[in-house]
């Protein structure tokens, strides 16, 4: 196979290399070097390939496919983790150049120095040209064989038609090409902000997160971030933010949904100097993706959950799951998002089809299928007393709902207001539904949708940092006549302030169950 | 789910099953493959590198979009 070894690597003796068209891979684990066993993909050309030995062997690899197109790829060579030892995965497309296009793909590179990073080349022979070198990372909890990215990105002003080889060490992630050498920090270290807090609100909604904190700054402690102690401090810093309270055995505090820094403001006058900082939740995140070219989708191609998967993944962010509908875990739509668009557009318009909410805790997305028989998860009014409250009573947009698909039709009604209010329809067009099971129940979802979005009022109380959006809790007021009476956590607003107003409080919006 | 209306690049066009590969504008290296074209469009008219404009009936759905316009 000499004569075939265009690149060749060596990792833990087993031997992966490219015989121009396909990868081939000896596992480690022979003592004796057999036969190569080739992956089954056929594919045009490759311009590359690389190599990290993890649980698995994973490669990144560019060339052209057998449909003629560029592509990145990422490919798992079993080694006995995931997959069995000698046994490939599946193709998983990380970028595509179409034939015609004039964009094509080499100098593939991937590094594990914290999470794991790949890094290629993408280059534009058309007006007006370029080589640029493009870096990303998994988000946390992604593995390999899942092919979850964040978006490709230039890393800095560089150009380089071979891309960037990347490697870690000394706490430094590096990178090379044939002329240069850079390097950069693994280990920044967080900014401990808490003793200068003298503010905070923060609001949560749904597809909404906002935070912002004032911290005193007569000092001068925060008049330069990004440099020397507030080196961490740059646009789009990661703000971790845990509340609670001073307790006889200590302090106890509850991590908040990450925050991600917008911007911040100097305020001088008065005799006081402060800096006010603003950031947004994992929603920020999806809101700045912006989609760099068609992504398509076509029916029974990847099920909704692996789309939300996909686009969660290139902002950065991770998706656990605490329940599921049938429908999102299964169903296959047609979906497409386009260029320009927003990633949280997308997410948006993908949930728009099912019952399913997202919520963010830390750094990653969640999803839960509300359901009329939830648990509830507190109880207010009784040992945590409630400060205030406020009760509303409306209707809904809709009390019929009618679902049209491709040649079917079904409706669901609102039985207990269609007495009382005026038939409220709303229709909903989907070609993607096809079947009178699925317009069914997609009205039936569309209208549950409805009746949760009625505004049911609010309380206000000594904050429980714990409780999360979509949380059901129960609610008991001897003055209202409310005895458990269970509501759904629609949004929430905690503030804290400190000074000659001090304050500690949260709202819960409250919703239908 | 809203209509909207979007101009691209013809990229290839198959007479037979009356469908179009076009490269929607903003979208430099992905083409959208299999999109139907209006009836009322003569083939001959529908050439490699003509402006195109596709009309989403469902903003989010590739199965659910059309050629309607061809020039240039």
């Amino acid at each position: 196979m000499g004569r075939y070894r265009r690149q060749a690597l060596r990792y833990r003796n087993a031997r992966l290399y490219d015989d121009g068209r396909r990868a081939l891979g000896r596992p480690a684990r022979q003592q004796r070097l057999g036969q190569p066993r080739a992956w089954s993909y056929s594919t045009s050309s490759l311009s590359g390939v690389a190599l990290h030995a993890g649980f698995d062997y994973y490669l990144l690899v560019t060339g052209v496919g057998s449909d003629g197109h560029a592509h990145v790829w990422t490919v798992v060579y079993g080694d006995g983790g995931d997959f069995g030892v000698g046994a490939w995965s599946g193709l998983v497309e990380t970028a595509r150049g179409y034939s015609g296009s004039q964009v094509t793909f080499g100098g593939p590179s991937l590094a594990l120095p914290d999470t794991l990073r790949l890094g290629f080349s993408e280059r534009y022979a058309g007006s007006v040209a370029y080589d640029r070198p493009l870096v990303s990372f998994a988000p946390a909890f992604a593995d390999f064989w899942q092919g979850l990215w964040r978006e490709p990105a230039p890393p800095f002003d560089v150009s380089s038609a071979h891309g960037l080889a990347l490697s870690s060490g000394g706490g430094w992630l590096w990178a090379t090409n044939a002329a240069h050498l850079w390097r950069t920090s693994l280990s920044i270290p967080p900014l401990d902000v808490s003793a200068d807090l003298t503010a905070l609100n923060i609001e949560v909604a749904p597809e909404r997160g906002r935070l912002t904190l004032t911290l005193r700054n007569d000092h001068g402690r925060y008049t330069s971030p990004g440099s020397g102690d507030l080196a961490v401090w740059t646009p789009g810093a990661q703000v971790e933010v845990g509340l609670g309270y001073r307790i006889s055995a200590g302090v106890e505090t509850v991590l908040l949904p990450h925050f991600w820094l917008d911007g911040w403001e100097h305020l001088y006058g008065n005799g006081a100097a402060s800096v006010v900082i603003s950031a947004s939740d994992g929603w920020g995140l999806l809101e700045t993706w912006r989609a760099r070219r068609s992504c398509v989708w076509a029916a029974g191609a990847s099920t909704a959950s692996q789309v939300l998967t996909f686009l969660l993944a290139r902002a950065g962010l991770s998706l656990s799951t605490l329940s599921a509908s049938a429908a999102f875990v299964n169903e296959s739509p047609a979906f497409v998002v386009h260029a320009g668009q927003s990633g949280a557009e997308a997410v948006r318009d993908l949930l728009a089809r099912f019952a399913d909410l997202l919520f963010f805790r830390q750094e990653g997305a969640t999803m839960k299928e509300p359901t009329a028989g939830e648990a509830t998860t507190y109880t207010y009014g009784v040992a945590h007393s409630l400060r205030g409250i406020r009760l509303l009573t409306g209707l809904p947009e809709a009390t019929r709902l009618q679902a049209f698909g491709a040649g079917v039709m079904a409706e669901a009604l609102d039985w207990g207001l269609a007495t009382s209010a005026d038939d409220r329809l709303r229709q909903v067009l989907d070609r993607n539904l096809t079947t009178s099971g699925q317009v069914q129940a997609r009205a039936t979802l569309e209208l549950e949708r409805r009746r949760r979005a009625v505004a049911e009022g609010s309380i206000l109380i000594a904050p429980q940092p714990a409780q999360e959006l979509y949380d059901v809790i129960a609610l008991t007021h001897a003055g209202l006549a409310l005895s458990n009476a269970r509501k759904r956590v629609r949004g929430w607003r905690l503030t804290y302030q400190t000074g000659k107003r001090p304050a500690y409080d949260q709202t819960f919006v409250l919703g239908a169950v | 789910m809203t209509a909207e209306v979007r101009r691209g690049t013809l990229r290839a066009f198959d007479g037979g099953t009356y469908r179009a590969t076009v490269q929607l504008d903003g979208s430099l290296a992905v083409w959208i493959e299999s999109v139907p074209v209006a009836r009322n469009l003569p083939s001959a008219e529908l050439v490699a590198g003509r402006s195109v404009a596709v009309l989403f009936w469902d903003a989010s759905n590739p199965g659910d979009a059309v050629v309607v316009a061809v020039w240039a």
